[in-house]
């Protein structure tokens, strides 16, 4: 059983739509989508959901008004900005769980509560069980709740005997990222030919690197800029970083995802080099 | 390193025995194995730090040191449990191969641990 | 748009990338910076019985206490103040740290501001809030906010006039543009729609959506390889390609129309 997780630093270079148009050609999987702020996998492997586990991801503030004497204290100590002026009341959507108006409260009105802020799903999809999860907005991601899609994407594989768990990383460089990359086989990071997206590569590979995992590429709409492209893959090559693909700027691929399919679906070329990808992968771990 | 009374902890997936499979996370993992080294006992605890939201390497590092630990072996410590640890005197060691709980005791009980090094931060 | 208008100014709230400076100001690390400061607790170990009392209250494990001494760990710690509060000995002050920085460039017509979270910090929001004191309401004031419905965004529409939403004509683009627009009517912030990278066969995903909704399109910028080069290459297209200027002088117009229009129908 490999697990593969993809990743990209940027937002937006694509990372989804390869993942799920991966997963459509590896056999025996299943797939976790740690992109618990914007999860959107699903889009394009309509999986049925079988279970929700409510996730309580933080903590606020709770007021008994019966017991409250308006003194104010409250307003006084908080930092964020999360109690009104005129009738303390808290401010949900600033709240940040801290605790210090339940501290400075003279008579025991306020307490700490944990709040659902998220959910997390057990599915079944065309290609293979799915693990996915959504936090409700103004909820903050943390690696607790993409620690908790893993946990239960590895669950599944050992239980079901799986192959490959395939996962669709959280964007960005911070806690998510590294709970998508730990115990993983090997990282694919996705890009694009831009400024932002190399600047963005550059630092997703220290993180890689810094777990002695190793690393595969794919830029993609890399004829958009070859002069970028070449350097990134140039750069990649140096990091030892093999390159599995580089995708053209496609109409295939925009008119795809516009009707919720996948492009390996519509276009042989596109298919020949995902499956070019897979037979990467396949051979990684044949030889060892 | 035997010969004299150390406590060592393994991130553990349940409450089992040394046959149970090590966690891949530290701060994250479900359990925590402690072995006494001088008799071989081992007694498993729930991570109460998994369940929150942030800095749960720093709370199983304060786990662990408040259960007397001398050494944490474990495949990867985050930058934060790191510092903790090494703060409380705690050795840190590194995982690699190792699957069963009781690989990384025998490892450990031949000194074929290595010292661990932090891991990149959510933060850098 | 920034670029199309006189008199603007321009914010770049998207702290953790902010990007606008490519566009707008590439020399702008050279510019005037202006630090964003958060606080820590720093404890007096003399005063420290390590009690624990810290530790125990502190909701993010931003504490320790390891061979009784205390360990602050500055980067989940949310600068709340409670430790020192709790703290029976006195042994807790708080000291300055960088959180952020703000640099700023002032150009002809725009004057533009940068918003800047330090690697290795996660809160963005008091970067943002820091940003949003130098808005000057004399100009037209543009804030490029951070994606997604979390904190940092909230916080960078929270108390404007209007929110523009740039979103996509695809599944992806379509799904979170709902969740956007449902955070959007929970804090009851006035909005319109801008569809980028449009196109006559699929705009109509966005369209029936917003239609459903009684949410105007103001604008839609069409898929073309041309601005996605442009782009790449840090080239902002207002100023290359013909007809734009007058597009987004227009954009701007209807965005006053709407936001006054809002403003009527909502004051009674």
């Amino acid at each position: 059983m490999k697990e593969i997780t993809v990743i990209s630093g940027k937002g937006g270079t694509g990372k989804t739509t390869f993942t799920a148009n991966l997963a459509s050609l590896l056999d025996n999987l299943v797939l976790g989508d740690c992109d618990v702020d914007a999860p959107n996998l699903h889009l394009l492997l309509n999986p049925v959901n079988i279970s929700e586990e409510i996730h309580k991801g933080a903590k606020l503030a709770v007021k008994n008004q019966d017991l409250c004497i308006d003194c104010g204290k409250c307003y006084d100590h908080c930092r964020f900005n999360a109690i009104t002026a005129d009738d303390f009341q808290i401010k949900n959507l600033k709240c940040e769980g801290c605790g210090v108006c339940v501290e400075v409260c003279p008579t025991d009105a306020l307490k700490l509560e944990a709040i659902e802020t998220g959910s997390l799903y057990q599915a079944q999809s065309k290609y293979g069980d799915m693990v996915h999860a959504r936090l409700i907005p103004g909820a903050d991601t943390s690696g607790k709740l993409v620690s908790e899609v893993k946990k239960k994407a590895s669950a599944v594989a050992k239980e079901k005997n799986k192959d490959w768990i395939l996962i669709d990383g959280s964007p960005g460089i911070g806690c998510p990222v590294i709970a998508s990359l730990t115990g993983s086989d090997m990282a694919i990071l996705v890009t694009e030919p831009t400024l932002s997206g190399f600047s963005d590569l550059k630092r997703v590979i220290e993180v890689v690197n810094h777990f002695k995992i190793p690393a595969g590429l794919g830029i993609n709409k890399f004829d958009l800029n070859e002069k970028i492209s070449d350097k990134i893959e140039a750069y990649c090559q140096e990091e030892e970083i093999e390159l599995l693909t580089k995708i053209p700027y496609s109409r295939v691929i925009v008119e795809s995802l516009k009707k919720g399919e996948l492009f390996v679906d519509n276009d042989s070329m596109l298919r020949e080099k995902m499956l070019s990808v897979k037979s990467k992968l396949n051979k990684k771990w044949e030889d060892g | 390193m035997g010969g004299y009374k150390m406590k060592i902890v393994i991130p553990a997936v349940e409450d089992g025995n040394f046959e149970t499979e090590i966690h891949e996370n530290f701060g994250r993992a479900d359990y925590f194995a402690l072995v006494n080294s001088d008799n071989d006992e081992i007694e498993f605890v729930k991570n109460t730090a998994a369940a929150q939201s942030s800095g749960a390497g720093v709370g199983a590092a304060q786990l662990c040191a408040d259960r007397g630990a001398d050494a944490v072996a474990a495949y990867h410590f985050g930058p934060k449990a790191y510092k903790a640890l090494r703060a409380a005197g705690i050795e840190v060691l590194d995982l690699n191969k190792q699957n069963l709980i009781k690989e990384a005791y025998n490892d450990y009980q031949a000194g074929k641990l290595a010292e661990a090094v932090a891991g990149p931060g959510g933060h850098h | 748009m920034a670029l199309a208008l006189e008199n603007v100014q321009l914010l770049d709230a998207d702290v953790e990338e902010p990007n606008d400076y490519l566009f707008i100001s590439p020399e702008i690390e050279n510019k005037k910076v202006e630090s964003v400061m958060r606080l820590i607790p720093e404890v007096d170990d003399d005063k420290c019985t390590a009690c624990r009392k810290c530790v125990d209250f502190c909701e993010y494990n931003a504490l320790a206490m390891m061979l009784d001494n205390v360990l602050v760990f500055e980067e989940v710690c949310h600068s709340c103040g409670g430790c020192k509060i709790v703290c029976p000995e006195n042994a807790i002050t708080e000291k300055e740290k960088e959180l952020g920085k703000l640099r700023h460039d002032k150009l002809d017509e725009i004057d533009f501001w940068q918003g800047e979270l330090n690697t290795g910090e996660e809160k963005a929001v008091p970067v943002i809030e820091k940003l949003k004191t130098k808005i000057d309401r004399d100009k037209k004031v543009i804030i490029d906010s951070p994606p997604g419905t979390t904190c940092p965004t909230i916080e960078a529409i929270t108390d404007t006039d209007f929110t523009v939403v740039v979103t996509e004509p695809s599944s992806f683009g379509l799904h979170d543009l709902k969740m956007v627009v449902e955070m959007l009517v929970q804090i009851k912030q006035p909005f319109a729609v801008v569809i980028n990278r449009a196109e006559a066969d699929s705009d109509y995903l966005i369209e029936d959506y917003c239609q459903e909704e009684g949410i105007n399109i103001l604008l839609k910028i069409p898929f073309s390889r041309k601005i996605a080069e442009l782009y790449s290459n840090g080239k902002p297209f207002v100023n290359e390609i013909e007809g734009w200027q007058r597009k987004f002088e227009k954009l701007y117009r209807d965005i006053r129309k709407e936001a006054s229009g809002y403003e009527r129908n909502n004051s009674n």
